[in-house]
């Protein structure tokens, strides 16, 4: 078994879907992920129509969770609300968010971890993922997980958050300390650097809550700085992968 | 000056990263082979306050190695602290003097990150780490775990995955990622190479040589981190051959290495028995809830690290559970409507109605039921399905939703307001003497003990009377039980510091008590650096902290301390609570608490004789500081309930007085003193104060002007 993840440039499910893998036992609970939310109906409807032939090959995972990601050529899961799927990732994009970087490059190269039970990392198998959409000089970083949290950070009804809400937060490393290669602190006076090259965004659909992680390089700083157009980009998710686990 | 001392810096730096055989700088080499001990600061103690960190030491990873190449193996050591230079009074982040111990947790520090764990709801994710030396990209990195790769930015964020939880990597160079060839998907083993420090944020190095570290639970967007300092604290004495010092799961205190740990006092140092191994550990917890009454509840139980109430009635069955000590990261949401589950119990099966909180949509309730799990009384679990809502408060799906509520302790049945029983004998120092709050003075240089003005003034003080303390101070005596709480109001209301009059906290009152100035000791009571720096020791710091600590814990029951005012307010009281002592009933019931402090039990005093006294403090302070001569009423006046229209006028049944000393005229309820009597009285308090000043003049000169008055 290859250690290393499959690139896939089209449509995750056909490659992450699996059936009848052996799993492990895992004592972990899992969350409800609210496959009922209607944010994945369009997709699911889609994935019942599916034609068997398409299982993904033995050693894929089956994800229990929504995936979600961009709606790529060829890919099953565009909902409704999507754009219509045609033409470059990055072309569709840059129509729906002005900030959208002209040095992304055309087609993102996407990884997506795990696609071996053997990279789920210790936990049940299709019960979280990573996703890294890779556009040169920016990455998209989608996780979700359904493992229910330690203790300390279950979120209770409290603290569910709607599904479509979305919260930014920024790395701020430097806490506004403007530091040159060496290592200088710029002296009084310099206004505080305002550090905006990472982002997290938590973005809440079903029950769970996803992290968008956007890292900005050189070009793309104007996406990164701007609140509108990451959510957004937000709201160009769609789900790609995932089936309801059977009761 | 500064700029020539900044140039030589940089001239230190460029010859560390241009000397040839390995690049050590003379410095680094020396540092490495010399050995510096291990120091660190306990966890949660940041920079700049450490109330802003994670106090809890629990051992989340305790199987972790150090996320650097360091240890006995390697002779290489590594800094955990902040790596932002404001609060290093520095201008260069790579300083070579920055790379030192002790390690410092800074978890936390101040950022804009929403951070549920942080008891400011906000911080710093992880900790900043440097490597052994101030050199780039040369220190190896290191998985701290076993692991799945699951993402690599170009901002050089690596992300490993081990069960449910995620490490991230962070500032590593580019090429030193690739050099340990990691890509996504790799499983890694655990101490296997993933990088080197570096300074990359942005692509670019604009931060200080340092890893950033962190872990959190489940998805990104979640912001679940860990307190992951006291995992790293024992890796690395691990790596370096000493003992880890977990215990029970948690980073116990270590003498020979944490910074300030030797003399710790009561109430900081963790409980000898047991500790519990639970994931709340370091969860900043709000204080009760303002318009909760914990008296209302029959028990306290635990609900996702929230403290609730359960409020039963056996009768009707009824059963609420309110949350009563939230975590702070849901206080503001649940503050206005408390109450979680309410329904009720018959036969052991839960049923009602439990909340849905949404600040967002308004609080609706779902239906839910349960029981206590497996048959035991110690736990209760409550089932139902609640509606999931969108962002437009639609109701798009439904979610099963369990509360789990774990039983904490019982809570004793405390009436409003505790019946006072007056002991009927006296035990204590400050009983015998009447000098309730035990208010003592010292002996100067000389060995002479001299009261300060106020007190010695004082016509109810029994002149060459009292009592000798342990440490040799004197605690004077008074005359009447009256005269003992007046000066006890002298002392709260001018010489107290830290306060406001009448209007107090209990904290400013223990640290005025204890002699410690507020500055000194940050919200939990720790050392703050300008009380180190005051002190010019981390220990004699704490200690007295410690002081303040003594003090808080016989007051409101701080670290499971006395906490004799739940006795008389009938409640818990905060130690940042203000209390207006102007207010009869408070005042009543906040120096009981302070009476009690030092005599461990009920003051011999009743509310009556208190309230006269109260009086006669009153009296006092016009007539000593604000010149008003006839302020003062006979001694033998503030004895007789009549001269105050108290119930127990002319039944027999006034508090009893106790006229000692100087043969002073002595009455009990009901006979009056006749006007003529009552001027002569006067007249000789003031005459009697006047021989008392000048009988201190005729001593000697060397009159103390030490305040020692506790």
């Amino acid at each position: 078994m290859s250690l290393r993840a499959c690139m896939v440039s089209g449509g995750l499910l056909g490659t992450l879907m699996m059936a009848g893998a052996a799993m492990p036992s895992f004592a972990q609970e899992l969350a409800d992920p609210g496959w009922d939310d209607p944010f994945f109906s369009g997709y699911l409807e889609r994935e019942r129509s599916r034609p068997l032939d398409a299982s993904p090959p033995n050693d894929g995972v089956s994800f229990s969770l929504p995936v979600l990601g961009f709606a790529t050529q060829g890919a099953p899961g565009a909902g409704d609300a999507a754009p219509p799927i045609g033409g470059p990732l990055s072309a569709r994009l840059k129509s729906a968010i002005a900030e959208w970087p002209a040095c992304a490059t055309a087609s993102p190269k996407v990884t997506t971890v795990p696609e071996t039970p053997e990279q789920a990392a210790g936990a049940a198998p299709g019960t979280w993922f990573t996703s890294t959409y890779d556009f040169g000089c920016l990455q998209i970083v989608i996780d979700g997980d359904r493992n229910e949290p330690d203790e300390a950070f279950a979120n209770a009804a409290e603290e569910a958050p709607e599904s479509g809400s979305i919260e930014l937060a920024y790395q701020n490393e430097n806490a506004g300390e403007s530091i040159d290669a060496e290592g200088n602190v710029a002296s009084l006076g310099v206004p505080p650097k305002i550090e905006q090259n990472e982002v997290v965004i938590s973005y809440a659909r079903g029950n769970l809550v996803y992290g968008v992680t956007v890292s900005c390089q050189t070009g793309s700083e104007s996406l990164c700085a701007s609140r509108p157009a990451l959510v957004a980009l937000t709201g160009q998710l769609i789900p790609v992968a995932g089936r309801p686990a059977p009761n | 000056m500064r700029l020539i001392l900044k140039a030589a810096m940089m001239l230190a730096a460029s010859a560390m990263l241009i000397m040839p055989q390995a690049g050590i700088p003379a410095n680094a080499q020396s540092t490495a082979i010399s050995g510096p001990s291990l120091e660190y600061f306990a966890p949660g103690n940041i920079l700049p306050r450490s109330n802003l960190g994670v106090q809890g030491r629990k051992v989340v990873f305790p199987d972790w190695v150090f996320p650097l190449k360091i240890g006995s193996a390697s002779g290489h050591h590594a800094y955990i602290g902040t790596q932002l230079t404001q609060f290093h009074g520095v201008n260069w982040a790579n300083d070579p003097r920055l790379f030192n111990y002790p390690s410092r947790d800074n978890q936390c520090e101040p950022r804009q990150w929403d951070m549920r764990p942080c008891p400011a709801g906000q911080g710093h994710q992880g900790v900043d780490i440097r490597a052994n030396d101030n050199r780039d990209d040369f220190w190896p990195v290191v998985a701290v775990e076993s692991g799945v790769v699951t993402s690599i930015t170009r901002n050089t964020t690596v992300q490993i995955r081990s069960g449910n939880h995620t490490v991230r990597y962070l500032h590593m160079s580019p090429g030193s990622i690739a050099d340990a060839g990691l890509e996504i998907g790799n499983n890694v083993s655990q101490g296997q190479q993933i990088g080197r420090v570096s300074c990359f944020l942005g692509k670019i190095c604009q931060t200080s040589r340092h890893l950033h570290f962190d872990a959190y639970s489940g998805s990104a967007g979640q912001g679940n981190f860990f307190h992951v300092y006291p995992s790293l604290i024992a890796a690395y004495k691990r790596a370096w051959g000493i003992p880890d010092g977990v215990a029970n799961g948690e980073l116990t205190v270590d003498p020979a290495h944490e910074v300030g740990s030797a003399g710790s006092g009561p109430g900081l140092l963790p409980d000898p028995g047991p500790a519990p191994m639970s994931s709340c550990e370091g969860v900043a917890i709000a204080d009760p809830l303002p318009n909760v009454d914990r008296n209302s509840f029959v028990s306290l139980w635990r609900h996702n690290c929230s403290i609730m109430g359960l409020v039963a009635d056996n009768a009707s069955g009824e059963r609420s559970f309110v949350y009563f000590r939230p975590k702070k990261a849901i206080e503001e949401i649940v503050a206005d409507d408390p109450v979680l589950f309410k329904g009720v119990n018959r036969g052991g099966e839960y049923r009602g109605t439990a909340k849905q909180y949404s600040k967002r949509c308004g609080n609706q309730g779902f239906a839910g039921r349960g029981s206590a799990a497996d048959g035991l009384t110690t736990s209760v679990k409550v089932a139902g399905t609640r509606n999931r809502l969108d962002s437009d408060c639609q109701i798009v799906g439904t979610q099963e939703q369990a509360l789990e509520f774990v039983f904490v302790e019982s809570v004793a049945p405390q009436p409003a307001v505790v019946q006072h029983t007056v002991p009927p004998d006296r035990e204590t120092l400050s009983e015998i003497t009447r000098n309730f709050l035990a208010i003592t003075f010292y002996p100067d240089a000389s060995g002479t003990i001299r009261l300060l003005p106020y007190f010695s003034s004082f016509p109810g003080l029994v002149q060459g009377g009292g009592k000798i303390d342990s440490a040799g101070g004197l605690i004077p005596e008074l005359t009447t039980d009256e005269a003992g709480v007046a000066i006890s109001r002298v002392w709260i209301r001018k010489r107290a510091q830290f306060t406001e009059s009448l209007r107090i906290t209990p904290r400013m009152v223990a640290h005025s008590m204890a002699g410690v100035d507020p500055s000194a000791c940050d919200a939990q009571v720790n050392p703050t650096e300008a009380g180190i720096a005051a002190a010019r020791s981390a220990n004699k710091a704490r200690v007295m902290c410690n002081k303040v600590v003594s003090y808080l814990r016989g007051y409101i029951g701080l670290g499971g301390g006395r906490g004799f005012a739940t006795d008389y307010f009938g409640r818990r009281v905060s130690s940042d609570e203000l209390l207006d002592l102007g207010e009869s009933d408070t005042s009543w019931n906040w120096m009981r608490t302070m009476y009690s402090h030092e005599s461990g039990r009920a003051p011999v005093i009743g509310h009556e004789a208190f309230d006269r006294g109260i009086a006669m403090g009153d009296h006092y302070i016009s007539f000593h500081y604000d010149q008003v001569a006839d302020a003062m009423k006979p001694i033998a006046f503030y004895s007789d309930p009549c001269n105050f229209a108290q119930p127990s006028c002319g039944t027999g049944t006034g508090e009893t007085v106790v006229v000692v000393g100087t043969g002073g005229a002595t009455t009990t309820g009901g006979e009056t003193t006749g006007p003529l009597l009552e001027k002569l009285l006067k007249e000789l308090t003031i005459l009697r104060s006047k021989v008392d000043g000048l009988s201190r003049k005729i001593d000697g000169l060397n009159i103390s002007t030490a305040d020692r008055d506790d």
